[in-house]
């Protein structure tokens, strides 16, 4: 109660916000003056997302369009494998891979891929997995391209073996080996052997290339590249800038391994029975990538850069804050605002500021830059998950406590 | 155009359905209008995946249930807000556990998930290398003792984790087999009356060893009351559905129990990085979506659900009464089956003309597609999975199909 009450009395103060901003706010009615009932009976905070499709941040929002389609998918029985068939072959159409289906994720996706490559469509083999005994399970990578995901390789009992060049990937290879894992990642930059080299070196071998690309989108030519390089499987996460369902994503690429990867897949009961996905997810994943594709994404760029440059306008004038692009050395070309300013002279920490719009009403997550790879300076504002006026918010709130801090120094 | 003759062929047949009944007082316009409007399927059929009338069960192939509409709203509301994932996972956990009255609650993607997550909190216990490390439990406690005819598909799920089946036969066997390396007894609900081990001799053998006993109560809903009872007979940990008898999304389930081994559990799951449980992703809509069905569920009037259960199943077995030597049986399936009204159809095969496979292929075939169970001694129908006004149209088909068998033959 007091904290709706709390945020229309801070929207209402809109003398703070540019003019432009507080007649959006008025006109369109911004996503914060909705009551978020369903989450606060709960007691647990929702907030304005300036970080990124971050899963332990739930990802994404899905558009209205593809809240239909689940809605919709979810009234009537079908055959789950014939929807997966289905729903595979429009995802091959659009993106002109040989053949695709979905996942509960890109990480169930390398899972899958994993079981591909050492199981493959062999009921005995697929029914003793993580037991890979008497069948290949060594994955080629390069020492980079390690992260947290590794388990998803690591649960069907693969090991990873690690290679920095081609020269090591040449001595690596063995009758063991049973593909190569690419990670396409900003996380992971620095690599060695670049993605086509690898698949060369890889297919000349007669093994499979496995894509890491959970969040390769944008651009929106990714869906198609990384399967015209060659790489035999690539996963999508489908929670993340597609903006389909948080627990989705796609797994793509030539038709021998897609079958192969799909035989293992639930509902069959084999390892990845455990990552399940229902009607709903797969009708959702299929309907944001239809809306992605159609998008003009161009627009949706400029859009971005507006968000941010109103943003940094509304920061004009503050004492000794500066304001920046960065540069975008990843693949997926997100633009990003850094906010920066004299830490010592206004007695405002960067991460006093980063708690202070977290605890704040309504909430706002921003990410403190020098934890990026490579490190940054400053308050990192990202555009693409934040809803019509919360741009306004968001610069509002900085120079809210920018102020705040500047009177009680 | 192929869309258009479809619905008007369909409104033809519901017709002659509704005017061909021989129950009740039937007014087709409404109720077969509603059935158009909300459950034709559009999208599934552009996509050409056929829906279909379930009078099976609630098999993962058949996509497990339907959603109730206040689901489906609450995953829609539930997609318009950024939450922190880990937060909203405790706390829908506590909101579950506390309304059906268990220590510790935690939603998982399915009821194979929670057989994973079990094993791997009774592995690790939560300690987070052993988190990191399996499904490669060497040095750990790994072996997860269960009855040799519980051993189904689904004990993939525990291996799935590391852990090392260890079958046993009489509870003289179970008593041997623990020892310092047992980190689990397994057993399986639905399979109790196979085998000579029931779960008085888990429970004990659990308590007097201080071993973990883990239940996959995954279809045990109904009865509603299982939802607590299982846990209150003394299992540490039990593990449901949510896309089966609670009408949760299909991807979802849930893992009950003991605090700390729920505790230990989470931190195998998902969002967490780097563990067994990041595949097997469930999102805020899938979380919330549970939650609703949970609430519905444990509100539910049962005894009323049963009694249009068993409405359904008297009706059709009064539609197909007129066909020569049909023999037709409204029963609850005893142990092993789920207690809840089915309906068995026998006929002379040979003097209708028709066998059992043949009539099951022509319910599938026919438009809409129907469903149902062939036990090769005759036919099965489940009543749970039905929507009120769908009997009629399954009586119907079954007529007409036998029907015109027997006048041929």
């Amino acid at each position: 109660m007091s904290k709706s009450f709390s945020r229309r009395n801070f929207v209402q103060a809109g003398v703070a916000l540019p003019a432009a901003a507080s007649t959006v706010a008025a006109a369109r009615a911004p996503r914060v003056f909705e009551s978020a009932s369903v989450y606060e009976r709960l007691g647990v905070r929702t907030f304005i997302n300036a970080v990124g499709t971050i899963t332990t941040f739930s990802g994404t929002l899905m558009p209205p369009e593809v809240q239909a389609a689940m809605h919709e998918a979810s009234r009537n029985f079908v055959r789950i494998h014939e929807l997966q068939e289905k729903a595979g072959a429009r995802i091959a159409e659009l993106t002109g891979a040989e053949a695709a289906f979905v996942t509960a994720g890109a990480s169930c996706g390398l899972c899958l891929s994993t079981c591909a490559v050492t199981a493959g469509d062999d009921r005995e083999k697929m029914k003793r997995l993580p037991d890979l005994t008497g069948m290949k399970d060594e994955i080629i990578i390069q020492k980079i391209h390690h992260t947290s995901y590794d388990h998803a390789f690591r649960m069907v009992g693969a090991k990873l073996i690690d290679v920095e060049t081609a020269d090591d990937i040449a001595k690596a290879v063995n009758e063991k080996t049973a593909a190569f894992a690419f990670v396409l990642s900003h996380h992971v930059l620095g690599h060695k052997v670049k993605l086509d080299e690898y698949i060369k070196i890889a297919h000349k071998h007669n093994l499979p290339v496995i894509l890491d690309a959970a969040a390769e989108v944008p651009p929106v030519e990714n869906l198609s590249k990384f399967v015209k390089m060659g790489a035999d499987m690539v996963a999508f996460s489908g929670g993340k800038n597609m903006r389909g369902p948080q627990c989705s994503g796609i797994l793509m690429g030539k038709k021998e391994w897609i079958d192969k990867a799909y035989a293992n897949a639930a509902p069959n009961n084999y390892l990845p029975r455990i990552a399940k996905v229902g009607k709903e997810e797969i009708v959702g994943m299929l309907a944001a990538l239809e809306l992605y594709l159609c998008k003009d994404h161009a627009a949706e760029r400029r859009e971005w850069y507006a968000k941010l440059n109103r943003i940094a306008e509304g920061l004009q004038g503050l004492p000794t804050v500066y304001t920046e692009f960065i540069p975008n050395n990843d693949f997926s070309h997100s633009p990003r605002l850094s906010v920066q300013w004299d830490e010592e002279k206004l007695g405002l920490s960067l991460t006093d500021m980063v708690k202070n719009l977290r605890d704040g009403s309504p909430s706002i997550e921003a990410s403190d830059m020098r934890r990026f790879n490579p490190p940054w300076k400053g308050l990192g504002l990202f555009p693409y998950l934040l809803q019509a006026g919360e741009e306004s918010i968001i610069a509002a709130r900085i120079k809210e406590i920018i102020k705040e801090q500047a009177s009680q120094g | 155009m192929n869309r258009f003759r479809t619905s008007w062929d369909r409104r033809k047949f519901l017709l002659a359905a509704g005017l061909a009944s021989t129950v009740g007082s039937l007014r087709p316009g409404n109720v077969y209008g509603a059935y158009l409007a909300d459950r034709h399927g559009e999208s599934y059929r552009a996509l050409g995946v056929r829906p279909l009338i379930n009078a099976a069960g609630t098999f993962t192939t058949l996509t497990g249930s339907v959603m109730a509409p206040e689901v489906r709203d609450a995953m829609a509301e539930a997609s318009r807000y950024f939450v922190p994932l880990i937060d909203l996972q405790l706390a829908v956990g506590e909101r579950i556990a506390k309304m059906i009255g268990v220590e510790a609650a935690m939603v998982s993607c399915g009821a194979a998930s929670s057989i994973t997550l079990a094993t791997a909190a009774c592995i690790t216990q939560g300690d987070p290398d052993k988190v990191r490390r399996i499904p490669d439990t060497t040095g750990m406690k790994n072996e997860v003792i269960m009855v040799k005819s519980h051993r189904m598909g689904f004990d993939h799920a525990a291996r799935a984790a590391g852990g090392k089946i260890i079958e046993v036969e009489t509870p003289e066997e179970l008593e041997n087999a623990i020892n310092e390396k047992t980190a689990m007894l397994f057993f399986v609900h639905i399979l109790e009356s196979r085998g000579k081990v029931n779960r008085n001799h888990f429970i004990a053998a659990g308590k007097r060893h201080n071993v973990p006993v883990f239940n996959d109560a995954a279809a045990e809903l109904p009865p509603a009351t299982s939802l607590s009872a299982i846990v209150g007979e003394g299992f540490d940990l039990v593990g449901f559905s949510g896309g089966k008898g609670m009408r949760g999304p299909q991807a979802s389930g849930l893992l009950i129990g003991r605090k700390e081994l729920i505790a230990a559990a989470h931190k195998n799951n998902n969002p967490h990085s780097d563990t067994i449980g990041r595949g097997m992703k469930v999102g805020k809509e899938e979380i919330m979506g549970l939650l609703k069905a949970v609430e519905i569920y444990h509100k539910r009037d049962h005894d009323h659900d049963q009694v249009q259960w068993r409405g359904f199943m008297e009706r059709i077995a009064a539609m197909v009464s007129d066909v020569p030597s049909i023999d037709t049986e409204v029963y609850i399936p005893g142990p092993g089956g789920h207690p809840l009204p089915y309906l068995r159809v026998k006929w002379d095969e040979r003097k209708v003309g028709l066998t059992y496979a043949e009539c099951f292929k022509q319910l599938q075939d026919g438009e809409p597609r129907i469903d149902v169970n062939n036990k090769n001694t005759g036919l099965e129908l489940a009543s749970y999975n039905l929507f009120p006004g769908e009997e009629r149209i399954v009586g119907m088909r079954m007529r007409e199909i036998l029907l015109a068998a027997a006048k041929r033959a």
